[in-house]
């Protein structure tokens, strides 16, 4: 069969359309998918370069400030007991005692507990009236109850007991050194009888894991 | 090459070819019609089977030349100045068209058949052509179906005059009438001084038994073309008639000679043609298109039927545009590869370079130590954050200190005595003893005016009947710490 110069022309076209498809697909696709990808990479490769260029000079930086925390962390941790142990409590609280002139009479330590430790506040209830509601509204008071501080984390709590006996004027000298002692050591509950010169004192002590600054 | 003579009652098959001094005809077929072509190129079964017979003989090669016959063609002599080719196209086509009273879709072309003096000026001499675009194309659609692809298309009277012309016939100094007799026609053409000027057509049945009445009538037509030719103006008188093939016993031509008191000659075929077959006048039109004569403008309809379909064919209109749009295509394909490929090799460049420098070891150790640092002081801080925690509610506990104590002596009358201090959670218990009792009420007047705890609170108060004091039980609720 003879092409007509119409075929011909037609056949000229497609061949070019065609051409340019192929090309299209089986070359500039190919390239312009590698190229993407390899800015994509490049892009992660400058932003890490640019991370890198500005946390390098930071390095000194960096190690001072783990040095730093992990001082003031283990500074923290000196005011908590280790893990309690009652022959430690004792040997921390006896020199006390003998300095005010205190006879121990009683020692107890109670079942170490994990508690979260939290302020008391009074719960004493609000008795609550329709007047005393529109004033509290009026002078815009709160008629909740106060919530207690509590803390996020929790800890090792082990109650002590003492009773000694102990003139008054060096029960209050005591009660006031050991109200300024660590925070982890408190005297939660004390009474003093005037007529037996008997005080009885309960202290919570608390204790934790002790971080160790040297790992 | 192959060749069609398109006649109105016949169609003439010729292949022939062309040497150097004559023309070589190889094998030739001639069709009758008898309703005329056009009828029977619309006739479906007359169609189908003058397809096959065409298709048949020119088998071997579809390339053909087409010869349109006198009837099928307007023809008209036109004398024109010597001019430019380019404006004697449109003064053809002008001259014609208003001459003739034609309308647009005729397609005309030209010959340059000689030239005149006029007044002493030299003026062109052209044999003028006009078919009906419609009437051609039907034409060349029936010799598509056939499956020939026509080349060139000429006319008749063209295709005699190059015949002439070629063989140098005709005496440029002498009138002459060729004349050309066929079963159902007599045809003669005028050459005024050697240049052909125009044409009659007589229709005659030639009855071969009868070749006295046959002879009248050949008579009886050159007669009147004489007549007529010299009352045109034409000619003031007639010098020569030569026949194409003579279909009269030899001493016919002696009877014409006499009759007419011309020279008669019959044209000798011999020098120019070559017939493998036996000799046939007839073919003298369809073999005369092999001429190519040289300066001359020529007819060909074919161009101008080509030209006017291509200025409608959409497929012609964006055939221009090809070359643009690949050279287009072809820059942006490769100016766009060309970026590509700079960008990939300075992104595999870039890539390299920064890898480079991040996988020095000096980089990579600092970096995985301040990581590490980084990561291990993230964990401390979180342990921190707990420890403070835990510190801050610690610190919030209220605690019993020799302040409080003082406190509560400070504004206690002498005549109150405290039995005993009990401290519990946030508060103290005090149990006091006194001879007035005035004096118990007074003293938790003094301790909520003194403003050193958070609640004064005292509910009872009794006489012990034994010692004659009343005893009661004060509660101290502290203050939280700042």
């Amino acid at each position: 069969m003879k092409l007509t110069q119409k075929d011909k022309i037609l056949i000229k076209w497609l061949f070019l359309f065609l051409s340019f498809y192929l090309v299209f697909q089986f070359v500039y696709t190919p390239i312009q998918t590698n190229l993407s990808t390899k800015e994509s990479e490049l892009d992660a490769l400058i932003a890490q370069k640019e991370y890198t260029e500005i946390t390098l000079p930071t390095y000194e930086n960096v190690l001072n400030n783990e040095r730093d925390t992990r001082s003031l962390l283990a500074g923290r941790f000196n005011h908590f007991f280790e893990e309690f142990e009652p022959e430690t409590i004792e040997a921390f609280l006896e020199p006390i005692f003998i300095k005010y002139n205190a006879q121990i009479n009683y020692f107890q330590a109670s079942i170490t507990q994990i508690v979260v430790p939290e302020v008391l506040v009074d719960e004493k209830e609000i008795l609550n009236y329709k007047i005393k509601l529109l004033i509290d509204e009026y002078e815009k008071n709160s008629t909740e109850l106060d919530t207690p501080l509590i803390a996020t984390s929790d800890l090792l709590r082990t109650r002590v007991t003492y009773r000694i006996d102990i003139s008054f004027a060096n029960y209050q000298l005591l009660i006031q050194v050991l109200s300024e002692l660590d925070t982890s050591v408190i005297l939660i509950n004390s009474s003093y009888i005037f007529e037996d010169g008997i005080a009885t004192l309960d202290f919570d002590v608390y204790s934790l894991q002790k971080f160790s600054e040297n790992k | 090459m192959n060749i069609i003579e398109l006649r109105d009652h016949a169609m003439i098959l010729v292949k022939a070819k062309k040497n150097k001094s004559f023309i070589d005809v190889q094998e030739s077929k001639i069709i009758e019609f008898e309703d005329g072509f056009k009828n029977s190129f619309v006739s479906p079964e007359i169609s189908t089977k003058l397809s096959q017979e065409i298709r048949q003989f020119f088998s071997h090669d579809r390339d053909c030349l087409l010869c349109l016959g006198i009837t099928n063609v307007i023809y008209r002599d036109i004398i024109t100045p010597k001019t430019n080719e380019k404006y004697l196209k449109s003064l053809v086509k002008h001259e014609l068209t208003n001459a003739l009273n034609l309308t647009s879709d005729y397609l005309i072309d030209y010959a340059n058949v000689g030239e005149m003096l006029t007044e002493n000026v030299k003026q062109n001499k052209l044999l003028v052509a006009a078919i009906q675009t419609n009437n051609l194309n039907e034409i060349l659609q029936f010799f598509i179906r056939c499956g020939l692809n026509i080349k060139k298309i000429d006319v008749t009277n063209n295709a005699l005059v190059n015949f002439v012309r070629q063989n140098k016939l005709l005496n440029l100094t002498e009138n002459s009438i060729i004349v050309d007799i066929s079963n159902k026609q007599i045809r003669q053409f005028l050459f005024e001084n050697g240049q052909f000027s125009y044409h009659r057509v007589t229709r005659a049945n030639l009855n071969v038994e009868d070749e006295t009445n046959n002879y009248r009538l050949v008579l009886d037509a050159i007669e009147k073309m004489i007549q007529f030719s010299v009352a045109q103006g034409r000619i003031k008188k007639l010098d020569t008639i030569l026949f194409i093939g003579f279909p009269f016993l030899n001493n016919y031509l002696e009877l014409f000679k006499n009759d007419l008191n011309l020279k008669i000659e019959q044209i000798d075929l011999s020098k120019s043609i070559h017939f493998k077959q036996e000799e046939n006048a007839q073919l003298i039109y369809a073999v005369s298109l092999l001429y190519k004569l040289e300066k001359k403008k020529n007819i060909d309809l074919m161009v101008l039927y080509n030209s006017l379909n291509k200025k409608n064919d959409w497929v012609e209109k964006i055939n221009p545009l090809f070359t643009p749009t690949l050279a287009i295509m072809t820059y942006i394909i490769l100016t766009t590869l060309i970026i590509l490929v700079i960008k990939t090799i300075n992104t595999n460049k870039s890539i390299e370079e920064i890898n480079a420098y991040l996988s020095q070891d000096q980089v990579m150790s600092k970096m995985f130590e301040i990581t590490e640092s980084t990561a291990r002081t993230n964990k401390m801080n979180e342990i921190l954050v707990e420890v403070d925690s835990i510190q801050l509610v610690l610190s919030q506990i209220p605690r019993l200190n020799q302040e409080i104590i003082l406190k509560m002596y400070a504004v206690k009358p002498e005549e109150i005595s405290i039995q005993s201090i009990s401290y519990a959670g946030n508060s103290i218990e005090i149990a006091i003893e006194s001879t007035n009792s005035s004096l118990i009420y007074q003293y938790i007047i003094a301790l909520k005016d003194a403003s050193f705890f958070k609640e004064v609170e005292y509910n009872t108060y009794a006489r012990s009947e034994k010692e004659l004091l009343f005893k009661s039980s004060v509660t101290l609720t502290l203050k939280e710490v700042d």
